[in-house]
């Protein structure tokens, strides 16, 4: 990584552990995190944790992208640190994925430390079950729970880069809210429910379903979170999803935003 | 500058960042990479093993008898017990049953008992004898032997062998045709289950009737020997025909010495201070005469067979209920029933006698009213019997039915002894009444024994059976007991509880064994309603009423069905257990929980809910059960099912009540 992205990476990591904002976001996921596991009566086990989070990290990831990532282009802009910048010799697209990285490293830190505490949990703590009669694991094992965190934190990345394409965008702090607003109704419900309309409608034909789910980050995640975490447990005829495609949507997703973010700082 | 500041100046803290982020992408990466199939378990010792398949009866019997079934262990990704199966084919069934692998998962290794370094051979029924001790074989590396003479007490087996040549060696003596693991799960194997049961039911009752038409003639030979008066017409009144040749005695004994066989002593109005035995087949008969004992022994003993005894009041009923009581004391509360748990091994094996020799002990052979052992064809109807010990005692009788008896046992129960005890002694006990004293009905290894249409109050145990399978018990009345209105105790299989009803008890019904049928009963007003203590069992349209716990979920491996029942105005719907999530739907038939009916069209609802099992009770649980937290968490629960701590979903509850009439009698009679 060239010392110029880092420069601006390290640049956001600044901003975004001074801002006091971030420990409320970070007291929010652990709480969210916490709250799950610990209500919904789950064996301590790494399976059915992982299961249980899926939903709510639908939600909360996403959440956590645009709070992260929907004011770094545009206020750098209003405040007119974009025209200084542009007196260095830092291209535009090495200034865009500075700060992609940089608030990545934030995203990663506040969705990691929650969901690592929940596996050094589960790690020390055994199912209360009858000394009498003879027990195993089934299938569960922390790699499970390590694979889990992984594609959650893809997630958050791949919707961090959709809102910092919005912020680039936006002319204004409020529109880039907007915007930021939009790209999490789209990612939590709107390409989903567009997808549930045509296989209702007869659109999407059967065939084509894994394909156009991977379209939608969060069908993709989910699809990739059950081919990968849940898949072990449970033998299924049927696959839920194509991991290779579901993977190339998040990533299309993640680099199409930043390709947007670039030409649309260049063109400012 | 602070150490956030650092980062954007100091190459150290740059670099320490990056090693870290290819850390965490390399580990990331490595989680995908590596297979998660954990190492193969190794096989546990079998009694530690949740297990299935046959009774701790037969279990018993085939070990005093030096026989063995096929045995095998699964170890299901989703379910942390081992399971056990008696029988290769137990495993096999339920590996085929629908719905298994949504609760179990898949199989993640399967051993079973490796019979190649085993000397067999073939009993008479078809049990395998051997000396030798099976070790575990990898399911996947053995070759079965099927469709050969080889038998369990359940039906037909599967023989495994790690050592193909020993199982070409077993075929060409027993005949069968090897198969290896994978076609095996194919096979179709004739095991019985709970459906079985339901359609045993008319059966069981024709049975019963069939015996009592063939024992009530014995009540109706003509009279020999008159008792007490030389007055013809109570005989006559009686609805009895005379004798040709009719004699006269003073007391009942030389009645029944000088009556020829197939004949009745009939006895006059009066009380008769005497313990009679019977000891030839003749039937004793005497509607107004009272049999007053000396409140030592019992006072009338049946020592032959075809005997009948009709129409007596009995009293002064001996205090003992132990044959050694020098060494535990009379009371029998040494002794210690093997507990009341749904997968238990029951009493441990004696050394020297019978593995129930203590039992037998404790409860065979206390004084009784009318007691009769080693006979058969014994018919014994409207007697009242007071007592503070046994009323009747059958031990080791044949065949038999008690009737239209009427016993009052002991106040305290702890005092007390059995109404009816049926020891070894398959019988049927009808229209009886039988109140306070221990257990009303106490019956010990009687498999087939049917006991419908009794009145039963105010005491330890309504109805009470160990290792007793294949019964029935039906229509009874239950009420006020201490413990538990109808109690199955031990590992039976086969067992029929339909259409009774349990009130007011601290138990309602409590089974236990497997392949139950457990069917249309009314429990209401109990400390608990029902409990699911029998396994693999069914178990539907009961109506559970006012119970302060409707239905105890007591089964560690989720293996019933419990469908169409009337769960209402309990304080708590239902209570989960130790072990995994149960699924009380099947085929899309769940049960009516009146706290179901809250949100109307919902589509799953679990009775152990904290907030949903008190929709109806607690004011606010309501608003709370419809937040998309709640929902939420609803959504996820029944995914994984076998990894989840105990909870209960039904995931289609019924709308309407399945019996509207009985809830609306039930709110009458308790005043809702």
């Amino acid at each position: 990584m060239s010392n110029k992205i880092q420069a601006v990476a390290a640049r956001e990591v600044v901003s975004v552990v001074r801002a006091r904002s971030t420990l409320a976001l970070l007291l929010g996921v652990l709480l969210v995190t916490f709250g799950v596991v610990f209500v919904s009566n789950a064996e301590p086990d790494y399976l059915p944790t992982a299961v249980d989070l899926l939903l709510p990290m639908e939600f909360l990831v996403p959440a956590l992208a645009v709070a992260l990532g929907y004011r770094t282009i545009i206020s750098d802009s209003t405040r007119g640190e974009l025209d200084v910048l542009a007196t260095y010799p830092v291209s535009v697209s090495r200034y865009i994925l500075g700060v992609f990285v940089g608030r990545a490293l934030a995203l990663t830190v506040l969705l990691t430390i929650p969901l690592a505490i929940v596996g050094v949990y589960l790690a020390t703590t055994s199912p209360t079950t009858p000394t009498f009669l003879a027990t195993h694991q089934g299938v569960d094992s922390p790699l499970i729970f390590v694979r889990f965190i992984g594609l959650t934190v893809f997630f958050g990345l791949v919707v961090l880069a959709m809102t910092i394409a919005v912020s680039a965008l936006a002319s204004t702090q409020r529109s880039a809210l907007v915007l930021g607003l939009v790209v999490l109704a789209l990612v939590i419900i709107g390409l989903d429910l567009l997808i549930l309309r045509g296989v209702a409608g007869g659109t999407v034909g059967d065939e084509w379903l894994t394909a156009v789910l991977s379209v939608s980050p969060t069908s993709a995640y989910r699809g990739l979170v059950f081919e990968t975490v849940l898949s072990t447990a449970v033998e299924t005829d049927l696959q839920q999803a194509s991991p290779v495609t579901s993977a190339a949507g998040l990533l299309s997703w993640l680099l199409g935003s930043l390709a947007v973010a670039t030409v649309s700082v260049s063109r400012r | 500058m602070t150490t956030v500041g650092a980062l954007a100046t100091s190459n150290a803290v740059r670099y320490t960042v990056i090693v870290l982020c290819l850390i965490g992408f390399v580990g990331v990466a490595v989680a995908f990479g590596v297979d998660t199939e954990s190492a193969q378990p190794e096989p546990v010792p079998f009694d530690e093993a949740t297990t299935t398949g046959l009774a701790s009866e037969a279990q018993y019997d085939l070990a005093e008898r030096g026989q063995v079934v096929p045995r095998a262990q699964i170890f299901y990704s989703q379910y942390q017990f081992v399971v056990g199966y008696h029988g290769v084919e137990h495993a096999i069934d339920s590996l085929q049953q629908e719905g298994h692998q949504q609760q179990f998962g898949y199989p993640i290794t399967v051993y079973v008992s490796d019979f190649s370094e085993s000397d067999i051979s073939l009993s008479e029924e078809g049990y395998l004898e051997t000396d030798d001790e099976q070790p575990w074989i990898d399911a996947e590396k053995a070759t079965f032997v099927v469709e050969s003479e080889a038998q369990t007490p359940t039906g037909q087996t599967a023989v495994p062998f790690s050592d193909e040549a020993e199982a070409e060696a077993f075929v060409s003596s027993y005949g069968g045709e090897l198969v290896d693991w994978e076609s095996l799960q194919q096979h179709t194997f004739d095991v019985d289950d709970a459906t079985a049961v339901r359609e045993r039911v008319g059966d069981l009752h024709d049975m019963a009737d069939a015996t009592v038409v063939d024992l009530r003639p014995l009540a109706d030979r003509p009279v020999s020997v008159i008792v007490g008066d030389e007055n013809t017409s109570a005989v006559e009144a009686a609805s009895l025909s005379l004798a040709e040749d009719i004699g006269y005695a003073d007391t009942i004994q030389e009645g029944l010495d000088r009556a020829p066989n197939e004949t009745t002593v009939f006895v006059a109005d009066g009380t008769y201070e005497e313990k009679p035995t019977i000891d030839s087949s003749v039937t004793l008969a005497g509607p107004g005469a009272t049999v007053e004992g000396d409140g030592n022994d019992s006072v009338i003993e049946i020592e032959a067979d075809e005997v009948a005894v009709t129409g007596l009041s009995i009293t002064g009923v001996g205090e003992n209920t132990d044959p050694a009581e020098d060494e535990e004391g009379a009371d029998g509360t040494a002794h210690d029933e093997s507990g009341h748990s749904a997968d238990g091994e029951g009493d441990d094996a004696d050394e020297d006698g019978d593995w129930d020799e203590r039992v037998e002990e404790g409860y065979g052979h206390g004084d009784a009213g009318i007691t009769a052992a080693d006979v058969t064809e014994i018919y014994v109807a409207d007697v009242a019997i007071e007592t503070p010990t046994n009323g009747v005692l059958l031990r080791d009788v044949g065949k038999s039915a008690v009737e239209r008896v009427d016993i009052e046992g002991h106040e305290n129960w702890a005092e007390g002894f059995m109404g009816v005890v049926a020891m070894r002694s398959p019988t049927v006990i009808q229209d009886s009444t039988i109140a306070h004293g221990r257990d009303s009905i106490y019956v010990h290894r009687s498999h087939e024994t049917v006991i419908r249409n009794n009145t039963l109050t105010d005491n330890r145990f309504g109805i009470h059976t160990m290792h007793t399978s294949d019964s029935l018990i039906a229509d009874n009345s239950v009420s006020g007991q201490e413990s538990g209105g109808i109690t199955i105790m031990t590992d039976p299989a086969g067992n029929a509880v339909v259409g009774n009803e349990v009130r007011d008890a601290a138990a309602g019904i409590l089974p236990a064994g497997s392949r139950s049928y457990i069917a249309e009963n009314v429990i209401a007003g109990n400390d608990r309603g029902m409990s699911t203590g029998a396994s693999n069992s069914l178990y539907e349209r009961n109506v559970i009423y006012g119970n302060d716990v409707g239905i105890s979920a007591s089964s560690i491996r989720p293996s019933n069905r419990v469908v169409e029942n009337d769960i209402v105005n309990n304080d708590v719907p239902a209570r989960p257990s130790t072990g995994p999530l149960l699924i009380w739907t099947h085929e899309g038939v769940g049960n009516y929980w009146d706290g179901a009916t809250v949100h109307p069209g919902q589509e799953r609802y679990s009775p152990s809910d904290p907030v949903e099992g008190k929709l109806l009770s607690t004011p606010g649980a309501v608003t709370l059960s419809a937040s998309p937290a709640a929902m939420t968490l609803d959504a996820v629960r029944d995914t994984t099912p076998g990894m989840r701590e105990g909870n209960i979903i039904d995931t289609a509850p019924l709308s309407e009540p399945v019996n509207p009439e009985m809830i609306a009698e039930l709110e009458e009679d308790y005043d809702r």
